[in-house]
């Protein structure tokens, strides 16, 4: 799945939330108002496209700041 | 003990049979027997000759006879026939002559027997009931399904339909050949004829009686019925295998009146509710314990007692708040568009679960997954908004009729 792909998906549930897509990848979560239920929407989303559950490690997820920092994640967890 | 109307009669491939031509039948087996039951015709007949035997006897779809469900049969002392073939009990069996013991469906584990008589199912003996006759797409077998059997053996001048539970087209048409006009069947089984069947045919059926049972029953699909329906009385009715039929409400409104609480109903059951858990007594249950633990969690609005959901199925645990998942289905049954839908959660490495929903929407409309959202965003909080809405072509559905979530 490519970067692009998730970074729609991650547009659709904000936007779905009425909030702001995303600007620029520097743009940090908290700014966008981009939360956990939100991350969990995006994880759903992907695994329901490429129909498997990701893998990742838990670890990464204490990283994670800016958007650059989610697609990072969730492309390191789909190619896994 | 309620006396059989030999004469009622139930209506088999087209034609009128009394009961007792059904329980005319050569039946020499041993019990007490559970018969694996291949058609319609022979699942009534088996009744007919059980009760006019006082047999101690159950019946079961065949299909649903696996191997592991005859072991399990065969270990709680039951002699299995299935066609010609006779499988015998593993332990030694003690008969009681006149009980008929209700399969439950088994598909979770091991197969519960409940034991009843004709005396505990025939919940409406004695009661003066206008001539019908009644179309049963039950299940063989099912607590449902002896009710109308009962209902047709016992109340004077009722005629029981028998019909399959898939085709909804297929069951107005016979219904309208067979003159039926009382149908009892699950929710389920309605929402899906709603969808499927055109409201004029189902009008030209001219019901006087339509009856839901065996599910939950929302406000959504009762007002639907009364739309579609309007010269029909519409009943649901409570009731569960263990602790048998207890009330039918008439009013149209999902749930019952919460002055049924506390005192004894004219059937002579009782309901109180502790911890929001309906509680039931009822001369009808299949134990002896007083009171039962329905596991139905309810919640009370104004003068009604509702029904939300059984207790161990009912919370979604997102992030540490717990949402009751049948509290989301009744905000997203409140939309008109909104035929059936079935919340639940599934598991997120993030926030523990998150609350997903498959809704069935009207084709007629252009509701999609945005406006669906955003309507239950206005009503909701966020931990219990479903963040994915799965719209379905259909109600899945089990063989007994019932939704399969």
């Amino acid at each position: 799945m490519e970067r692009t792909e998730i970074k729609a998906l991650i547009d659709n549930v904000l936007q779905a939330q009425g909030k702001e897509p995303v600007v620029n990848e520097a743009q940090t979560t908290r700014e966008l108002g981009f939360r956990s239920l939100d991350f969990s929407e995006v994880a759903l989303r992907i695994e329901l496209q490429i129909g498997r559950e990701l893998n990742f490690e838990a670890a990464q997820l204490r990283t994670i700041t800016t958007v650059a920092d989610v697609l990072d994640f969730f492309e390191a967890a789909v190619g896994r | 003990m309620p006396a059989p109307c030999w004469d009622n009669e139930v209506v088999l491939n087209g034609r009128e049979v009394t009961w007792s031509d059904l329980a005319d039948g050569v039946l020499e087996v041993a019990e007490p027997v559970v018969f694996g039951v291949h058609d319609v015709r022979e699942a009534w007949a088996a009744f007919a000759c059980g009760v006019a035997r006082s047999s101690d006897f159950a019946l079961i779809e065949a299909e649903r006879l696996t191997p592991q469900y005859i072991t399990e049969l065969t270990r709680a002392g039951r002699w299995v026939r299935r066609a010609d073939k006779v499988i015998a009990p593993a332990v030694p069996t003690t008969v009681v002559p006149g009980r008929i013991t209700v399969l439950t469906s088994g598909t979770t584990g091991p197969p519960k027997l409940v034991e009843h008589s004709l005396a505990s199912l025939a919940t409406l003996a004695g009661t003066a009931l206008p001539p019908r006759r009644w179309l049963c797409p039950y299940s063989a077998g099912t607590y449902a399904w002896y009710q109308l059997a009962v209902l047709g053996l016992t109340v004077p001048d009722q005629t029981i339909v028998p019909t399959g539970v898939e085709e909804p087209d297929a069951w107005v048409e016979l219904a309208a050949s067979a003159r039926v006009d009382a149908v009892s069947a699950t929710p389920t089984f309605w929402r899906r004829t709603l969808l499927h069947v055109d409201s004029a045919a189902l009008r030209d059926l001219h019901l006087t009686q339509v009856t839901l049972g065996g599910e939950r029953v929302d406000q959504v699909l009762l007002d639907r019925l009364r739309e579609c329906l309007p010269k029909a009385r519409i009943t649901h009715i409570y009731a569960s295998t263990e602790a048998g039929a207890c009330f039918a409400v008439h009013d149209g409104r999902q749930g019952f009146p919460a002055e049924w609480l506390n005192r004894p109903l004219g059937n002579g059951v009782r309901l109180r509710i502790e911890d929001d858990r309906l509680w039931v007594s009822s001369p009808f249950a299949a134990t002896d314990e007083e009171w039962i633990d329905t596991g139905d969690v309810t919640r009370r609005r104004d003068d009604r007692i509702e029904i939300l959901a059984r207790a161990d199925e009912s919370f979604v645990n997102v992030g540490g708040t717990k949402v009751d998942a049948r509290s989301v289905e009744a905000v997203l049954g409140e939309h008109p568009a909104v035929l059936w839908c079935h919340v639940r959660g599934v598991d997120s490495p993030f926030t523990g679960q998150v609350v997903v929903a498959k809704v069935l929407v009207d084709p007629t409309t252009s509701l999609d997954e945005a406006a669906l959202r955003r309507f239950v965003g206005a009503r909701l909080p966020e931990a219990a908004r479903p963040r994915i809405i799965e719209f379905v072509a259909d109600v899945p559905m089990t063989a007994a009729g019932k939704s399969v979530v």
